[in-house]
């Protein structure tokens, strides 16, 4: 209790300068977490705009092998997801880039058709979503669909008008389906191309003959990819068929999330670097004025260790004012950014996650700055002999 | 002259405190620097990757061409870009599809884009992506009947990984068209592309190769490049205004439309890497500035003696303002040198598949990230340093004997 | 011999406080010969330092007028008094107040820099020598930490001595020093006046011995009680 009682005692005698080291904490804290929580953000904007809603694994037949066709096992679908909770969807797929698609006296557009095995498949690219759909409604028959808000308008295709799409069967055969438009959607995501629908096997037309199709899975967490295709691949006869990662397949993408990741990351560890610095500095200072009263209280008779945790209060004390206040300022920051990043229609741009390690790492180097600044000066406080330190 | 030499002796006296400060306004410069120079090259990566595999703006309509050279052509091209000063590049263009029947019997549907290699040099830097090689070559027209080709194409470096396909440079394709017949193309380029579709699926040729494929004497796209991709969708509506007046049928697409959210991705790390910045600035000067304010502190002693030995204030001033200025400058100089190094390892690290660099960063050391990391931080820790300097100025030679 | 005044000191009053005044020195009038050794004595609280300080310009009276050879400090811009200081004065504080980032010889020549001198062989000759009077060459160039309190005190003195002011000023110079060292100090004092003829004005509230020619002036509660020249 009585160190505690000096180490209040010795803070409110110099209100001013303590303020200014619990003022000079807080701004570094603050700073500190609000870099380490945008940075964070920052990291995963471009795997979620990249990834989302998109094919994490393909399982497909190896490219040499002509006829052979991916066998539909929905109940190794069914094993593969109860198996593997890392697996958030799974579906047999297939798609079609020779479709052209007809639209009153427009001229044929390129298009490419999507399939998925049943219903559940829509959930895969997001069409099941109310937030995604942007006018009309869900199909309810199987010979409706959505396109995307962009092509829609590119061509200014209305809802409920109707389409002709045309298959090209690999023997050169023509096969024309008509097809309602009833709705529109948009993920919101970054697309190659907008120039594609999703529907069902049995949407397509009579007398299709697709030559490949392919397993598409979706992950939980994209970056932890590998594991769960090493995974997948002791399902699957890998004489007949490849597993590959969306890794794999857009390394760039890959490349960029991780030169995101690493960017990200050698800022907050700088920052961090120096924000201890310069923390350790005023506290490391705050200790040594005190130096001629160390001496006092040495030479009253009080020991080393009541003297060190006197210390060693005060610099805890300072440093508990100062982390609370820059964390509640840094948040207070943060929230009033994310008031500011929003779109006209006052949805966020941008969503920041408050994760609890931000403030546990922001508090931990406080700590860490606060023990290390307080040992440092109080060892040395400790080797200058009484009469010095009085002399200081 | 004997304020400088007072400040660098009492840098000198406290040595590791000197040190430990300077290795921190280094850390914070190095950091300055970086974010300058990998948040521009991130940016331009992100819409390499992921943007730009076509013109920023393109006209889709049919328009009778021969040359560029051709009076009509010269005209609407520069009527083009007279319509908005940040248009950059105007080229013409044949598109049409082609199908490749691969080694296994499976049709690969291709785009093929006819271009003039020197009017669409910039247009998706086509130009660059060939010369990347050296044994590339630019597609010309074959003339000459007694070859086995009847044209020559550029193709993207994934078509030629695909295992699917056994061609490289050199190698003559079989192609039709989309009445069947047949083509012969000799490809002459691999051009190299972050964007996958590009490098996978488009072939490039000159502009009367593709004509020939479809029996064609018009060019049916008009590619328009922007001096800054995010910029297009302010000149879009002129190029709309335009070709309201002066074709019949036509499309307008401008690359944003459906890529809003690359635009909203940019935006938002824009913002935020502003943000962090400043506040990485901010930081650099409170740490500079709160030494300095204990420093200042640490030796009012030596102050008070100073000034009852004669020395005046403007002098006990400078002492400190020489002291912030030293820690400045080689702050500055370290901290850039070691940010120029973290950039030029970054580049040596994260390579693409292509051996090219991930992410673009500077490569002179003098650069206008160094640069502006230089001008903007000097003046700021100048300032920083301000309060405990004027502390100095004010403090009274009693108060310091009396502090005893 | 000719005596001539270096300081003339009328109606020097000082007071603290504004609710309530407190008079540290009150009506003081002195007139300081050039040349002469003057001790100020008086218990703590009588007002000796206030009046030093005001004597050197250090501080300023609440009434009254000081005048070093004929100059008014008081009347001077702060940058004139602290040239003022520099050419002139000399002091030797309690603590001795030397910079510890600088060793013996270079805390001795900083009032030369200080007056823009050169410091050329020559110079650094002088302040050697001066040291070896002074009794300290053999530590010219340990740093303030390596030397015990008699020699920094004796560097201090050098320091106020080497350029040659007109007046020292010294605020109990051995306040912080045992009984024989204190008297080495004293005795230096005496060696340097006879050798500079410099004037002296020496506060301690140590029991001295004046010697012929000393100057004694008590103060008691900001009051000169008692003025005796040996």
């Amino acid at each position: 209790m009585l160190p505690f009682k000096i180490a209040f005692r010795f803070i409110f005698k110099s209100p001013i300068q303590n303020l200014l080291i619990i003022f000079s904490i807080i701004v570094g804290v603050g700073i500190q977490f609000f870099i380490l929580a945008m940075s964070g953000t920052l990291s995963n904007v471009i795997l979620e705009h990249t990834t989302s809603y998109n094919e994490h694994i393909i399982v497909s037949k190896k490219q040499r092998l002509t006829n052979y066709i991916l066998p539909m096992d929905f109940s190794m679908k069914e094993q593969i997801l109860s198996e593997n909770p890392e697996i958030s969807k799974a579906n047999y797929y297939t798609f079609d880039k020779r479709v052209t698609l007809k639209y009153k006296s427009l001229p044929e557009i390129s298009f490419i058709v999507q399939t998925v095995d049943n219903e559940d498949g829509f959930a895969f690219y997001g069409l099941t979503e109310e937030k995604h759909l942007k006018s009309g409604h869900f199909p309810t028959e199987k010979n409706q669909i959505l396109l995307t808000k962009q092509f829609a308008d590119q061509y200014m295709i209305e809802n409920y008008d109707w389409v002709t799409l045309t298959f090209v069967r690999p023997d050169n055969v023509f096969l024309h389906a008509d097809y309602q438009v009833v709705g529109t959607f948009d993920l919101g995501l970054y697309r190659h191309s907008f120039n594609y629908t999703v529907i069902t096997i049995d949407a397509l037309p009579e007398g299709y003959d697709f030559d490949y199709n392919s397993m598409i899975i979706q992950v939980e967490n994209p970056r932890d990819v590998e594991k769960v295709a090493e995974r997948i691949k002791t399902y699957f006869d890998l004489s007949k068929v490849e597993v590959k990662t969306w890794k794999e397949i857009t390394p760039e993408i890959s490349l960029l999330d991780t030169a995101q990741v690493i960017v990200t990351f050698l800022i907050q560890l700088f920052i961090s670097i120096a924000i201890f610095i310069v923390v350790s500095s005023i506290i490391g200072f705050s200790v040594h004025q005190k130096s001629k009263q160390i001496g006092i209280l040495k030479a009253m008779g009080l020991k080393d260790i009541f003297v060190s945790e006197v210390f060693l209060l005060q610099s805890l004390i300072l440093g508990f004012f100062g982390a609370v206040g820059g964390l509640i300022g840094g948040t207070v920051f943060l929230k009033m950014y994310e008031g500011y990043m929003v779109y006209e229609d006052g949805s966020p741009r941008i969503l920041i996650n408050y994760h609890w390690y931000y403030y546990i790492i922001s508090v931990g180097i406080i700590a860490a700055t606060v023990l290390l600044a307080s040992l440092i000066s109080i060892r040395r406080a400790k080797k200058v002999s009484i009469i010095e330190l009085i002399k200081t | 002259m004997l304020p400088f030499k007072i400040a660098l002796q009492f840098l000198k006296y406290s040595l590791t405190k000197t040190i430990v400060t300077l290795l921190a306004v280094s850390l914070g410069i190095a950091i300055f620097y970086f974010i300058l120079d990998a948040s521009s090259g991130l940016k331009s990566t992100v819409l390499s990757t992921t943007a730009e595999n076509d013109a920023h703006i393109r006209i889709q309509t049919d328009v009778a061409f021969v040359s560029f050279s051709e009076q009509s052509a010269i005209d609407l091209r520069n009527d083009i870009f007279k319509l908005d000063n940040r248009i950059v590049d105007v080229s013409f263009s044949y598109r049409t599809t082609i199908v490749l029947q691969n080694a296994n019997g499976i049709d690969n549907v291709i785009e093929m884009r006819g271009v003039d290699f020197d009017y669409g040099a910039k247009i998706v830097d086509i130009k660059k992506r060939i010369l990347h090689q050296s044994k590339n070559k630019f597609p010309e027209p074959v003339s000459d009947n007694s070859l086995n080709y009847d044209g020559e194409i550029a193709v993207g470096q994934r078509f030629t990984e695909n295992s699917n396909n056994p061609y490289g440079l050199s190698s003559i394709l079989s192609v039709k068209n989309a009445l069947g017949e047949i083509f012969r193309l000799k490809i002459v380029a691999v051009f190299i592309s972050d964007q996958d579709m590009l490098s996978s699926s488009v072939f490039f040729t000159d502009i009367e190769t593709a004509q020939k494929i479809n029996h064609a004497s018009h060019i049916n796209f008009i590619e328009i490049r922007t001096k800054d991709p995010v910029k297009s969708n302010d000149v879009a509506p002129k190029i709309s205004a335009f070709s309201e007046n002066r074709f019949t049928e036509f499309i307008v697409s401008d690359w944003q439309d459906g890529n809003q959210y690359i635009i909203n991705l940019l935006y938002i790390e824009d913002v935020s890497i502003f943000l962090i910045q400043i506040m990485t600035g901010f930081a650099v000067a409170f740490g500079v500035g709160s030494v300095l304010m204990f420093q200042v502190k640490e030796k009012i002693n030596q102050i008070g003696i100073l000034k009852a030995l004669g020395l005046k204030d403007k002098e006990t001033v400078l002492i400190f303002l020489y002291q912030a200025l030293i820690i400045t400058i080689i702050g500055l100089i370290s901290g850039l040198i070691l940010g120029f190094s973290l950039s030029q390892l970054f580049m040596k690290v994260f390579i693409r598949p292509s051996g090219v660099p991930l992410v673009s960063l500077q490569t002179d050391f003098i650069n206008l990230y160094s640069l502006l990391t230089f001008v903007i931080m000097l003046p700021t820790n100048l300032l920083a340093a301000f309060i405990p300097i004027r502390f100095v100025k004010n403090l009274k030679i009693i108060e310091v004997i009396k502090h005893e | 011999m000719s005596k001539q005044t270096l300081i003339k000191i009328k109606d020097i009053t000082k007071t603290y406080g504004t609710k309530v005044k407190t008079a540290v020195l009150k009506d003081i009038n002195l007139e300081i010969e050039k040349g002469s050794f003057n001790w100020i004595v008086g218990a703590s609280g009588s007002g000796k330092t206030t009046l030093l300080n005001i004597i050197s310009g250090l501080d300023a009276s609440t009434s009254g007028k000081v005048e070093i050879e004929g100059v008014d400090l008081v009347s001077l811009t702060p940058n004139e008094r602290a040239r003022f200081r520099a050419n002139n004065l000399g002091f030797i504080f309690q603590f001795h107040y030397l910079l510890p980032e600088y060793n013996a010889l270079d805390n001795i020549l900083m009032p030369l820099r200080i007056q823009n001198k050169k410091i050329d062989k020559a110079v650094k000759q002088r302040a050697l020598d001066l040291m070896k009077e002074v009794g300290i060459d053999h530590v010219h160039d340990h740093y303030p930490n390596q030397m015990s309190g008699g020699e920094q005190q004796r560097t201090a003195v050098a320091r106020a001595i080497i350029g040659g002011p007109l007046l020292i000023l010294a605020d109990e110079p051995t306040g912080n020093l045992d009984s024989s060292s204190a008297e080495a100090v004293y005795q230096l004092l005496r060696a340097l006046h006879q050798t500079y003829k410099t004037t002296f004005i020496v506060i301690t509230h140590d029991k001295i011995n004046p010697a012929k020619g000393d100057r004694l002036l008590t103060l008691k509660d900001g009051v000169l009680i008692k003025d005796v020249i040996y």
